[in-house]
């Protein structure tokens, strides 16, 4: 197993220098530079091009690459345009809110969508079936952000029981108060989430899953040998269903970065989504290729980990 | 040479997944809310709602009224006549960036699948590349840098969405590449790309066809995304566009609700629509 490992995470090195190419080659399609806006309001021509010269804007394309290759490899990515600080610091110091949110949004989905998927799957024909899966359909149809701008209308504007944005109100609560404080803030993030990225394909996926492994011949096997519903249900059909319910957690960390972005930009929540947003609308490149870079890995690597979980689990694929 | 034609039952497959659409509900449900907004796409130019770029001092943020009956947004545009006006360009961008995905990402797939070895390789991490990537914040780059003209998001949005159908097109060419009528025809001297689009595509290209289908509504949410951000044609009515503004005023609902609505409702039936296909097809082609 260590050699499948080892086998994947090689083949994840082209995928990330793939990455890195493309978003630095996109970068630097636009034409003209920050070196203007770096070097301010007030700046004399000199000092735009002394400031060119400075940050290398003036050297072609493929010798920045490799230059930010090189730098990259000794960890040093780059100094936030916007904040005059490492990119790397800006970056790190805000991930934790995102972890917060993305997290519990996770498991929230998954704690909501496999039982619904499950009991969609054993009430078969059934309007319960058809309620739960067109339920399903409807939320993944919503954008992200009109179901979070609304929630936040009824809820904040509304009601006025939660708060509309951000991560803290209460700038000088510590220990209890401010754990709560964070997580009265947390609730209308998070179930925008979860409920329109992460339930919707956690039930689609489980009813399918378990649907399709109720049609295989073992199945109809077990029933036969005597095996009451529940027991077929539990030592067969949901283990083999729960396969490509793993796989599909891995591929879906992308939507899961993408709702995220949103997410964090409608309720202002101080995490690596709003900050990529940010950075974007403020042409600050080095935090951006950051992210960029930051993101891919993580998706690789949750997919590897989904992958040897897989392999764990479904030993007709250790054996090929 | 004798024209040898391609032994795909195209049109039988056409006549019998329409046949059963009536008993498929979900379908059926997608299809007519589809053609409902089709049919207000083609005839809002001919229907006499209010211009949806006349401007009025006196309405700004106005609640659904008589007057407006879904209200106006902050220049005093009726907010009515913007939603049925965006139909067009949603439904135009989505269908186009879908196009684009479904032409990129099929040529790239059945390229790979068919030619295989090094080629393959190559396009399968190109593949793998647009899958990692968030789509989305790789449009938003583009977007903030390139401009913001509707037709070349569409594009664009295609162009991103493109891997999923790759990787269908190619496990499909792959399978095909193997069976006896494609075979045959080889013998007999088709050359690469006849067998390719004579007889491998028109039999294999249904489950591409479907998941295009969902891409139309996947393409019309991200665009509805970035128009909210900001980052939309503003010289167009989408309906991104209309809950960018909504967003300005936080308490009035009537820009949220209305557009919001309007996306969902035909995201909901392409997903229906898309879904339906592919369970119908999916036996048939065993």
């Amino acid at each position: 197993m260590p050699t499948y490992v080892t086998r994947r995470l090689i083949q994840s090195v082209p995928s990330v220098i793939l990455v890195i190419l493309l978003t630095f080659v996109i970068i630097n399609l636009v034409p003209g530079d920050p070196s203007a806006t770096l070097a301010g309001e007030f700046a004399t021509p000199e000092y735009v091009a002394e400031i060119r010269k400075l940050y290398g804007f003036d050297r072609p394309v493929h010798e920045r690459l490799l230059i930010y290759i090189g730098n990259m490899l000794t960890g040093n990515l780059g100094r936030s345009f916007f904040y005059k600080v490492p990119a790397t610091q800006v970056v790190i110091e805000r991930i934790p809110a995102t972890i917060l949110l993305v997290f519990p949004s996770i498991v929230l989905s998954m704690v909501v969508g496999l039982p619904l998927g499950i009991f969609a799957a054993r009430k078969y024909p059934s309007r319960t079936t058809a309620a739960i899966l067109f339920q399903a359909y409807v939320l993944f149809s919503i954008p992200i952000f009109v179901f979070g701008l609304l929630l936040m209308m009824v809820f904040a504007v509304y009601f006025r029981i939660l708060p509309s944005s951000g991560m803290i109100g209460q700038f000088y609560a510590t220990g209890l108060e401010r754990a709560v404080d964070v997580l009265r803030h947390l609730v209308l993030p998070m179930l925008t989430l979860a409920l329109i990225s992460g339930v919707p394909p956690f039930v689609r996926l489980t009813y399918s899953a378990i649907t399709e492994v109720s049609k295989e011949d073992f199945i109809t096997t077990a029933r036969a040998i005597g095996l009451d519903e529940d027991a077929v249900f539990r030592r067969h059909a949901f283990r083999n269903a729960m396969l490509p319910v793993v796989t599909i957690a891995g591929i879906w960390m992308s939507s899961a970065i993408t709702g995220a972005v949103f997410t964090e930009t409608v309720f202002s929540w101080p995490g690596i989504g709003s900050l990529l947003f940010d950075s974007i609308l403020l042409r600050d490149y080095t935090v951006i290729m950051f992210i960029f870079v930051l993101t891919a890995i993580s998706v690789i690597v949750v997919s590897l980990i989904t992958d040897i979980i897989y392999e764990r689990l479904d030993p007709r694929i250790r054996l090929r | 040479m004798q024209h040898i034609v391609s032994s795909s039952n195209t049109s039988t497959l056409i006549r019998v997944g329409m046949r059963d659409l009536r008993r498929d509900k979900w379908g059926l449900l997608g299809l007519c809310i589809l053609l409902s907004f089709v049919v207000i796409a083609l005839l809002v130019p001919y229907v006499s709602v209010d211009d949806p770029w006349e401007q009025s001092t006196t309405d700004i943020i106005a609640p659904p009224s008589w007057n407006h009956p879904f209200g106006a947004d902050i220049y005093g545009r009726d907010v009515f006549s913007r939603v049925l006006w965006g139909t067009r360009v949603s439904l135009g961008l989505g269908v186009l960036a879908a196009l684009t995905s479904f032409l990129v990402g099929t040529v790239l797939g059945s390229f790979g699948g068919y030619y295989g070895g090094f080629l393959d390789d190559v396009i399968t991490r190109f593949i793998d590349l647009f899958i990692i990537i968030p789509r989305v914040i790789l449009l938003i780059l583009v977007a903030a840098l390139m401009g913001t003209e509707v037709w070349y998001m569409a594009l664009f949005i295609g162009l991103t969405m493109w891997a999923s159908t790759a990787r269908i097109a190619r496990a499909q060419v792959i399978t095909f590449k193997e069976r006896g009528f494609v075979k045959a025809a080889a013998l007999l001297g088709a050359g690469d790309i006849r067998l390719l689009f004579l007889h491998i595509l028109p039999n294999g290209i249904f489950p591409a066809i479907s998941n295009t289908m969902l891409q139309v509504g996947d393409a019309i949410l991200i665009e509805a995304g970035l128009s909210f951000f900001g980052l939309g044609d503003t010289n167009v009515a989408s309906w991104g566009q209309i809950i960018n503004m909504g967003m300005l005023s936080i308490s009035s609902w009537w820009l949220v609700v209305f557009p919001g609505a309007a996306v969902a409702l035909t995201v909901l039936a392409f997903n229906l629509l898309g879904d339906s296909l592919e369970r119908r097809l999916k036996p048939r082609l065993r």
